[in-house]
Parts: structure tokens; sequence; C-alpha cells
């Protein structure tokens, strides 16, 4: 990665209006809030009014939805950042692409039925769902705008510059041509079915997020295409006009490289379809061809109360494949007879016909970013080490945990940790029993593998996988199933709650007796996404973590009521009313004139109710500092409302995904961490876990992560008072990149452990492994 | 690590009237750590207090919820699995069906707990909280148990409980009489308090609350009373100041449940059982002079499991169980004029003898415990018929309710009262005929020494002293000392030693010597 620390130290703005995206489909899964809250005029608000918590006036509040935009708008200026790597510029801008796909999918989809039942109750920002469309769909224009300049105006000619170019099949060589219709003939043409569209074949089903190419066609055969309408003069035309759809199979990948001067040299895959089309239609003429892609509403109805959930989520899944769609892409310079024709064929509002550059779906270049022999134009490879400074010296895990609380930064240090603990579980003879909560899991994932084969090895072992996790349904529902074949208990969740919390408890039987290990953590049980997302996971085996966990599992599985946690924050059962009572007593400390302040991070800050109490606070004077990655509804900064707040969003090669709440409270702080957001959705609609960091030690290094955090400089984007994002000014400080920064402190306690240990005469209990496989 | 290397893993299971509950516990350092609780709602009273049935879909939820619960226990390799009932269980038409059908269906064993055990486990687990917080009052203190199904209410002496008695209509059973009751009256309370007042009048234990300070309640609802009263839990218990109790009384009275469960955000069945147990409570505090209501943890399933994980505290819960009973049983003897001084004079003689023929009888301690019960109240029937005292005896015996006494061990007390030197028990008896079998063997063996002991203080004198029980050549010898009259007292005791000797086999004799040197 270049230097970071020589970057953005020039005043770079983002505003609201100005939209660009990045990644996390976890923003996107909420429901649209009701209307809670009356009409919010944050303008005559920031226009200096003094604002009032009456029911009347109420405080600020942005609305979630175009703050979602505004943080895609934050990703895509990583793309646009001309000192990152290119090639990592283009997974950003791949990221902006499935993101807003996903935002389509979801949140627009949401909005647009709303919009088409008529409804008209306005948000707890103020806005009908008219008025938000209409806005999202501006927002949405533009920002895409901006993605097709980002590419063809700074990444494109930057690639070419390092020797990558794409070219299309009409700038290409007697040599390329021969190599694409090679490919044509022998990889395309046997996958690619072209469907005609007359009135006896109508208008294909199309996949969601599907690349498509319309054909019109002159038809010369009647035997094809049966003859229809008249002219005036009533005579039958010679040759009937038509309309065909061809799609990009989804299972190739979308770019080619094929043989150039130097360097590398690719062609979109739809480029040599279209360049080699007339051989589907042969006979035919083909008057135009028009890519366009097609984005379905992809939320699930799903009956919870139905017998047998697992069988409604697989119906489900199949109903969201044919939902309603939500918006059409199009090329610039699309052909306007084909252009009509998909727009009466589709049913779409006007508003959701997105005209853009080539190519559609700007997703390919996520994949395209990891093309091979280009390291160099590639963040460097981050290697997390391992094993973590805590549990450095320890072979057996569960000792290291026995003699103290255990922290580990991920992906700075390897979730290894995690798996290992796990595995070592499986196959501990002492170990009764294994619980664990599944809510993204990967492709291969290695926990799956653990827990199958603690299972085999005769462990209890319970697994609840929530098969709601959205976009992951399917493959939950195949992990589930391989689990239970293994033997393994799995349930599925509670009605109505989706269960977010990450959480696995190890029942040991020891020489005194049971002993319950736990991990508790901030991210899923995902080795893919914990090598790109940075989560903060802790080990302990206290007590009443322990029966607060069986307490937990107990509820999940039906077993028994919630039971009173001593230790652990859980939603929905208290965690609102902790979060809300924490706030409140930072409140009260600060009118005593006691120490106070709160320092929270998280994904998400959307929920009003505890918005309106961070508002309370900042008017007592309790300073305020919130890390806030994505959508934030809080508007800082404004006067006699938030001026004690500030916000800002830490967007950078790693997906900031950790949790952290911090306390001032009365000058003993107190620092939690977990699975949960500030959103309704997880306050009070999913299981979620927050728990305390009670071991000293742990404490001062929580402390000092979001401390670090704060700190960014390099990073860190400042939301203003206008809702505009704007890099911090380093005035004179060292840059500070706080994922490098952890980066760099892992290495150092990890070489700093090895050194001792070289130096020590006395042999470690287990020599460490020296060897970090895991890399980024 | 091998199994037999680990501590022992316990599982309680208690079937309540409204949920069924489950600990799992271990021994670490030698006290009682609880692992695992789980409480699912299980709704037994409502049918049974409703129709006097468990219902199908009812046995469903509780084989359910005990399906649940075994995958709880499988996960910790637990030893142990104690599963019990109380009331609604008990109460039920169809108890063995539903027992048999949860048995086949999970392999669980369901005891069915009396309501005195019941009682009694839960006053043990109240005291031993207030002792180990240095609550125990040392004075004379009401102690209560609001459950779903009956009101228990006790006495104690600042050393031991010396009477109790139970209500048989707990909150639920209230819940179904305040739905018809409410149609007529806004003011419940009073319909409470008048009842209370009549059961406590038949025991003239309204007399014994007059000049009481302190009270000791416990009950589901007890910890929602605290937290609405603002009072926390600290200590081991809460204290709840009778003020804020009727506080919020006055404040909920004129409320339907549907409006308490809005206001305080709980479920209309807690609003609901919250009035009618407050209402019960401060019935029961208005007879006292209290101030404050202790409110100790007090889980019979602590100490159910206790007492299987640790052997002492089984010896403890035994000692306390005597305790209780003969004090119990002692205020019951006073209440019918019994002489006291003959009770303790042929108990302490039974006693003796069943502790030298400890190698022949093979009976427990609980049985030793039943003999004592028999001493203490054997002459009962005095005060009811001095012709037929023994057959009013044994009716009085067995139909009294006494705290940490079964209906088996009073109906066994009572049968061994039955007889005297004239009287002696065999199949014709149809008391003793419609004794289970294995309780009549009990019965004689107890009934053989009772009866020994007895006519050893036929004329209620006590005229033999320093006496001693030993075994001399295959016969049990009796020996004291006394320079009066023995006549009788021979006469009766030989009456009794051909039964004794067909009972055990052994030979009796007495051996009196003078006590003038």
């Amino acid at each position: 990665m270049p230097d970071d620390r020589k970057k953005k130290d020039k005043k770079k703005v983002t505003t609201s209006k100005e939209n660009t995206p990045y990644t996390s489909m976890e923003n996107l899964n909420e429901s649209i809030p009701g209307a809670a809250f009356p009409t919010v005029k944050t303008d005559v608000i920031a226009a200096g009014v003094k604002p009032l918590s009456q029911p009347e006036n109420p405080y600020p509040y942005y609305n979630r939805e175009l703050s979602w935009v505004d943080f895609d708008a934050r990703v895509l200026d990583e793309a646009y950042e001309t000192e990152n790597p290119v090639l990592e510029r283009c997974r950003f801008l791949g990221i902006t692409g499935s993101n807003l796909d996903e935002f389509f999918m979801v949140r627009v989809a949401g909005v647009q039925v709303q919009v088409d039942h008529k409804y008209s109750k306005r948000d707890v920002s103020g806005l009908t769902p008219e008025q938000l469309y209409k806005m999202l769909s501006d927002k949405i224009h533009d920002f895409s705008e901006k993605q097709y300049s980002c590419l063809r105006r700074s990444i494109l000619p930057t690639l070419r510059h390092e020797g990558i170019e794409f070219i299309r099949p009409d700038k290409m060589n007697e040599q390329q041509l021969s190599f694409i219709r090679s490919y044509f003939d022998k990889v395309l043409f046997p996958v690619l079915t072209p469907l005609a569209i007359d009135s006896s074949r109508p208008f294909p089903f199309l996949a969601n997020k599907s690349l498509n190419i319309c054909v019109r066609l002159k038809v010369t055969d009647p035997a094809d295409y049966e003859r229809k309408g008249k002219d005036k003069k009533g005579k039958g035309k010679e040759r009937q006009e038509a309309f065909a759809v061809v799609q990009v199979p989804g299972i190739l990948q979308r770019f080619l490289e094929i043989p150039g001067e130097a360097g590398h040299t690719f062609c979109l895959l739809e480029d040599i379809i279209i360049r080699f089309m007339d051989r589907l239609f042969e006979g035919n003429e083909i008057l135009s061809c028009s890519p366009f892609r097609l984005t379905r509403n992809s939320d699930l109805e799903i009956d919870e109360d139905s017998e047998d959930l697992l069988i409604e989520i697989r119906e489900s899944i199949k109903k969201r494949k044919r939902g309603k769609p939500v918006r059409l892409e199009l090329m610039s310079g699309c052909d306007p007879a084909t252009a009509k024709f998909l727009t009466g064929q589709l049913d779409v509002h006007k508003e959701a016909i997105y005209v853009e550059n080539s190519p559609l779906d700007l997703t390919l270049f996520s994949k395209f970013a990891n093309i091979e022999g280009e390291d160099r134009l590639r963040y460097p490879k981050l290697t997390p080490v391992n094993p973590p400074a805590d549990f450095w010296g320890y072979s057996d895990i569960f000792q290291a945990i026995r003699d103290k609380d255990r922290m580990v930064h991920h992906p700075y240090e390897s979730f290894d940790s995690v798996v290992s603990f796990v595995r070592q579980a499986a196959d501990d003879p002492d170990v009764l029993a294994i619980k664990e909560t599944l809510y993204r899991v990967s492709g291969h994932s290695p926990i799956i593998a653990a827990l199958i084969r603690a299972a085999e090895n005769g462990k209890q072992v319970t697994v609840l996988v929530e098969l709601k996790a959205r976009f992951d349904e399917e493959n939950n529902i195949n992990w589930a199933l391989k689990l239970e074949h293994a033997g393994c208990h799995v349930i599925y969740g509670l009605v109505g709650l989706k269960t977010h919390c990450k959480i696995t408890l190890v029942v040991r039987q020891e020489e005194d007796g049971i002993r319950r290990y736990l991990h508790m953590g901030t991210g899923n049980y995902n080795d893919s996404t914990a090598k790109l997302y940075t989560d903060i996971g802790m080990f302990t085996c206290r007590e009443p973590f322990g029966a607060d966990a069986s307490g937990l599992f107990n509820f999940l599985s039906g077993y028994s009521r919630p039971p009173i946690f001593s230790e652990m924050i859980v939603a929905p059962h208290g965690m609102r009313d902790t979060f809300e009572a924490l706030i409140r007593h930072e409140t009260d400390n600060a009118k005593k004139g006691l120490p106070s302040g709160i320092t929270a991070k998280v994904n998400s800050l959307v929920d009003p109710q505890i918005i309106n109490l961070l508002y309370d606070a900042s008017r007592a004077g309790v300073r305020i500092r919130l890390i806030v990655r994505g959508i934030c509804c809080l508007i800082p900064g404004l006067s006699g409302v938030s001026e004690n707040i500030t916000v800002i969003s830490i967007v950078g090669q790693l997906l900031e995904h950790s949790r952290i709440f911090r306390f001032e409270n009365g000058g003993n702080p107190r620092i939690f961490m977990g699975s949960a957001d500030w959103m309704p959705r997880n306050l009070d609609r999913r299981v979620e876990l927050v728990f305390p960091i009670l071991d000293e030690d742990l404490k001062k290094r929580a402390f000092a992560i979001l401390d670090m955090i704060w700190s960014d400089n390099v990073n860190a984007r400042q939301m203003m008072s206008n809702k505009e994002y704007v890099h911090i000014e380093h005035r004179g400080r060292p840059a500070v990149n706080s994922q490098q920064e952890f980066i760099h402190i892992a290495r150092e306690k990890f070489e700093e452990r090895q050194a001792a240990q070289m130096a020590s005469p006395a042999h470690p209990k287990e020599s460490p492994r020296s060897a970090e496989e895991d890399e980024i | 690590m091998k199994a037999n290397r680990c501590p022992k893993v316990a599982a309680l299971i208690d079937i309540g009237s409204s949920e069924t509950r489950m600990q799992i516990a271990q021994v670490r350092k030698g006290k009682m750590d609880r692992i695992e609780a789980l409480s699912y709602p299980v709704a037994l009273g409502r049918d049974v207090y409703a129709t006097g049935r468990v219902s199908q879909t009812t046995v469903r939820e509780l084989i359910k919820a005990l399906e649940g619960f075994l995958n709880v226990i499988r996960e910790y390799a637990v030893s142990d699995v104690t599963a019990v009932t109380t009331t609604a269980l008990r109460r039920a038409k169809n108890r063995d069906l539903v027992l048999d059908q949860v048995k086949i269906r999970t392999g669980i064993d369901i005891r069915v707990l009396e309501d005195n055990e019941e009682k009694s486990l839960i006053y043990y687990e109240m005291i031993r909280t207030l002792r180990e917080s240095s609550a125990l009052p040392d004075e004379t203190t009401l102690f209560s148990f609001v459950g779903s199904g009956s009101v228990g209410i006790a006495f104690y002496n600042g050393r031991t409980m010396y009477d109790s008695m139970t209500v048989p209509t707990g909150a639920l059973q209230l819940g179904e009489m305040f739905r018809s009751i409410q149609q007529t009256t806004d003011d419940f309370g009073h319909v409470i308090a008048d009842y209370i007042h009549s059961m406590l009048t038949y025991d003239n234990l309204e007399v014994d609350c007059r000049n009481i300070r302190h009270v000791v309640f416990t009950g589901s609802m007890i910890s929602v009373i605290a937290a609405m009263t603002d009072c926390p839990f600290t200590g081991g218990m809460y204290r709840i100041p009778v003020e804020k109790m009727r506080a919020l009384y006055d404040e909920i009275r004129a409320q339907r449940p549907e409006s308490i469960a809005i206001r305080y955000k709980v479920s209309i069945r807690i609003a609901e059982m919250l009035y009618l147990s407050l209402a019960l409570y401060l019935s029961l505090v208005s007879f006292t002079q209290a101030d404050t209501v202790l409110s100790p943890r007090s889980d019979m399933s602590d100490c159910l499991i206790r007492s299987v994980l640790i052997p002492a505290e089984l010896a403890a819960y035994r000692d306390y169980l005597l305790d209780i009973v003969l004090s119990c049983a002692a205020t019951t003897a006073d209440f019918y004029h019994c002489n006291k001084a003959h009770s303790e004079y042929i108990r302490d003689i039974s006693l003796k003898m069943f502790d030298r023929l400890s190698s022949q009888h093979s009976l427990s301690q609980r049985d030793r415990a039943v003999l004592e019960l028999a001493c203490v109240l054997h002459e009962c029937g005095h005060a009811v018929s001095a012709r037929h005292h023994l057959q009013s005896g044994y009716d009085v015996i067995r139909h009294t309710d006494l705290i940490g006494a079964t209906k088996g061990d009073m109906l066994l007390a009572a049968t061994i009262a039955r007889y005297n030197e004239l009287e002696e028990p065999d199949l014709s008896d149809p008391e003793f005929e419609s004794l289970p079998e294995d309780s009549r063997t009990r019965a004689a063996k107890l009934t053989a020494i009772f009866r020994a002991a007895n006519a050893l203080d036929n004329t209620h004198t006590e005229k033999l002293s320093d006496i001693t029980v030993r075994m001399r050549e295959e016969t049990l010898e009796i020996a004291g000392r006394t320079n009066e009259n023995m006549y009788l007292e021979r006469y009766a005791f030989e009456q009794c030693a051909a039964y004794f000797t067909d009972v055990f086999g052994t030979g009796i004799r007495l051996r009196v010597r003078s006590a003038l040197k």
C-alpha cells in the first residue's frame, strides 16, 4: 500500500450531494422505520433556531437512505483516490456497484413499495415515501454518473498507464479478433440461448442482476417470427421487426484476457457476444444490440409461523428471484426503439431507469482487482499475526483463557485463534458440549468443519444457524443441513427475531468441575471476511459470562425463558434500556459536574431514541465522540443541539466492523463491545450481544484501540453540521492511518515476544508457530 | 479426564403450576455451584384449577419442555436427575396417567412432593439464607410462602418452626375466585383478608400473630413487587417496607389487570398474580406488628439439589426436618393436652431400643423419626374420647398436617400409636391391613418397640431411671433403677413381649434394680 501518511493531507470534501459508495450489505437489512416522530425541520434547526425536544419540534434527524448513499459516496472517494493502488481503486469501484445493487434490492425497493401503495406518512426525517423516492432517484443518478466518471476519466487511464487496457472488438487487430472468435465458438456459443419475443413467446423472465443484451432484428424468416402488424393500407410487411434477449452468461468471467502487445489486454464478454451476435440469428438482420440490466425487489417475505422455517425460507428465496423490477440500467446510446420496448415490457418507474456508460454492472471490477501477476498495483498483502499476542506461548487455548481473559483484534491478529478454539474443543476429550451462533459463514468454513468433527467425536453440538441472514439464506440452509446430517443439533433462531449475536460456548469437564469457555465477538464466524473486516473478539471463562451464555443459548434453543443476564447486555431483552440508561447516566453526571463522555464506534447510527438521548447528553455538556462507518442519522455540530458531538467515518483498506462503546461513568470508564449497532432493528428485532470488558489489561487495550481509531486522520472523514463529510486536516500533526497503525502494533507485539523468547533461556510452554499463512 | 475424577453434576427439575424449571449444579470447593437455570412456561395450574385435569395439549407442552431440558442435561454429563412436582400435578385427577406418559416419552420419573414436603423445603431455604446473611430473627417470626396453588404459613420461635398451616388456596385459585367476585366488589383485598383471617382463626393462630414483629415472605411475585417498590436485592434478600407494599397495592387495586400490565410493562398474567399476591401478603402482614417484609431467596430446588450433591447438606436437612416435625408435633400435642413428660420418657426408651436393634430391624432414620412422632402424639386421642382414645388418636394423628412429615409418615405414626399393651397389630385390623405391604412390616417393627416402651410407663409416672438397653444372648434387655412398685408396668411389658419376639425373632426382658443401696 502506498504511504498513507502522504495521502489525503489536502482537504477533500464529499458533500451529501456528491454521491459516492463502499461495502456492506449489513446496512441494508432493516425495513423502513415507521414514522414514529413528526416532521423534522432540519433546515430550521441548521439555520440556528433553538431546537427543543418537545414532540411538536423534535430533534433533527437525517434520512437514513440518503445517509446511506453518502456512505457509498465515501467508498467511491476511495476509488477516486489516486494514491490508492489502481487495482484497489477498481475494487472500491466494484464494491460501490454491489452495494448499490443491494441498496436497490432492499431499501429502494421498500420505498418503492410504499410509493406504489400510496403510503404517504412521513418518516422520522420528515419525508414522505414519494419525496424520498424522488430524492433518492436524483441522488443515485448523480452518483452513477460519478461512478462512470471515476472509471473512464481516472481508473481506465491509470490502468492504461500501467499497461492494462480494455479494448472493444472494433479496435482489435486480426490476432485478437481471431482469439475472441475462437473463444466465442468454443466457449460462449454453446451456453448462449437467444430468447425470442413475440405474441406467442412473451418477454422472458430475467434473473435479478443478470446482464442481458436486447437484440432488435429484422426478421427475414417468417417461420421464425409471426407476421403481425399491418401498414396503414392493410398490407402486411415483407420483413418484420422483432426483439430477442440474450443473457450474458453469469457463470463465465465477465472479462477475458486476450493477446496484446504488452501488459494485459482485456475484452468484455458482452462485447464479444455482440460482435458475433449474427451467429445466433443467422438469416436475420440485426438492427441493434443493447445491453441492459435489471434489479429486482429482493426483500424476503417470510411467514415465521410456518411449521418448517427452513422450507418457508426456501420458498421465499424462489419468490425473491421473481421480485418486482426496481431498476433498469440501460447503456447510453441505447437504441431508442429497444429502450421503449424494454421500459414497456418491464413496467418500471421512469425514475427507476438509469442510463449509464459502458460497461453496465461495475461489480465486475471487484473480481478484476484480483487479476494475476499485478500485485504491485494492490495493497501489500496483510499478514495477520499468528498467534496473536494474547496467546503467545500457549499451545493449550483453554489454559490461556483460564489464566486470564484474552482479546484478539482482527484482521491484524489471525482469526485462526478463533478457529483453533473450536478445533481444540472438537478434539478435546474433556469437552462435553459446544454451542455456537452462525450468521454468515464462508464457503469452506473451517469452523463448520470443526463443529462437524466435534459432533462426530461425540460432543453435544448445538448450532444456531440464522436462516434469515439476508442474501446468505441459501448458503445457511446448506450448512444447516450438513451440520444436521453430522449429528449437530441445529436450531434456526426465534420467530420474529434475527439472531445476530456472535458467541461460542464450550463446556468442559475439569478436575474442579464444569467450566465454560466463551468467545464473544463483534464479527461473524467467517474466516474469509475476518481477513477484511476489523473486528474484536474476547475469550473468557468467567463464570458470570458462562452462566449468561448458557442462559442465552437456552433461550435461543427455545428451552427456556430469557434469563436475567448478569454481565451480558442482550437484545431485545434490555439492551435498549441499558444503552439508554448508560447515556442518561452520562447526562446526569455532566449536570453534576462529574467526568462524563461517550465514545461509540458503530456501523450505523439510526435509532431515533438513542439519537435524541445523545442530543440531550450533548446539551448537558457530555462530550460525545462517534465513529460511524455508514449511516448516521444524527447531525453533529448543531448549535444548541449537538455542538458537543463529533462524528467521524473511517473508510479504508479494511472494512470497519467492530462495535465499541465507552462511557466515562464519572471517572471510572466502562467499555463494551458486541454485535449491535445503534439501529432499531439491532435493539428491538434481533438477538444481539454486547459484553463488558472487565479485565484491566484488556480494558486498557480496548481504550487504546478506540483512541487510535479516533486519532485517524487519513481514512477518517468528519461529518459536518450540513451533513457533508470532510477529510480531517492534519494541521501539522502526523498523519495517522489507524488500520496501518494496528498492523504495526500487532507485528511489534509479535516481534517483541519472539525476541523475548529468543533471548530467554527458559523454554516457553510451547514454541509458537512462526509462519503466518493467513494473508489478505 | 476420567468421569470419576470430576465433581458430581446433578439436575433438578421442578414442575410447578405455571412453569417447569430445571437447574444443573455441581460441587465446587465444597459448595453448590449452579451451572444452569432454565424455566419454561407450562400452565399445568390453569388446567388443573379450572378442570381438575391436565389437558393433552399441556402434557405435550410439558414433554416438549422436558425434552429440551434433557438436551441440556446431556451437555453436562449429568449423573443424577431428580424431577419433582408440586401442587398442580398433585391435584390433577389424571396425575398418574400424566406421570406415565412423561415417563414413557422422556424416561423421567417425576416424584410428586406432598404439600408439607414442599413447604418444609421452602422454609428450610428461607431459614438457611437468613442465617447465612445473619438476618434470621431471634424472636417469633411469621413465615409465609404464597404459591399459585396454596399459601403456607409457619411460625418460628427464634430456634425452630413450631407451628404451621397450609391455606389450600393459592394465587392462581384466588384468581379464579377473583374473576367471579370482581363483578360485585372492587375491593377484593378485603375479601382475601377475611378469608385469611378465617383460616388463622381455626387454629387460634391469629393470637400468635399479634406480637410478631418480623415477617418473612416468599413467592414468585416478590421480585416483581420489589422491583416496583424500588427495593434492591441485597445481602441475599429483598427488604420491602410494608408501607411501600401498601402504597403499591393502593395504586393498583382499582386498576384492571390489563391497565396494570400496560403501566408496569408486565404481562396480564403477572399483573393479575401481582394484585392477588399483594392482597395476600398484606392480609397476612396486617395481623402482625411488622413494618418490613424480608424476602430471602428460597427455591426448594436449591435444597433438593444440594441434598443430592452434598451428603452433609442432606444430613443437615434431615436434622432440620426432624427438628421442625417434632417441634410442630409438640405444639399439636400441647393443643390436645398430651402428657409431655410421659411422651418424652417413652420417646427416650423407644429410641434407645431402636438404636440397639439397628442390626436387626433394617429400618431407616426416617422410620426412627416416625417412631419419635408416634411417641409425641400418641396421647392425642384422650382429648377426643377417653373410651376410644386409641382409635381417636389414630384418626387425629393421621389427619394432622405437620410440616416436614408426609401423609405416609403420619399414617405410619398413627398406626404405631394405635396400639397399646392390650392391642397388637394384625391383619384383622382394617387400618393395619390397609397399609402398603412394605409399610406393614415397618409398622410392625416400630409398633413392637413403641408398645414395649409405652408399657414401661404405663402409669405415666416415669418410675424407672438410669434406663439402659442392651442385647444379651439374643434377648434385648431393658434395665432400669427404681424403688417403686413396678407391677403394672411389668404386666404391661410382658403383654408386649410375645409380639416383640414375633417381630424381631429376639426376646425381650425387663431388669429392674433397686435404687436403694
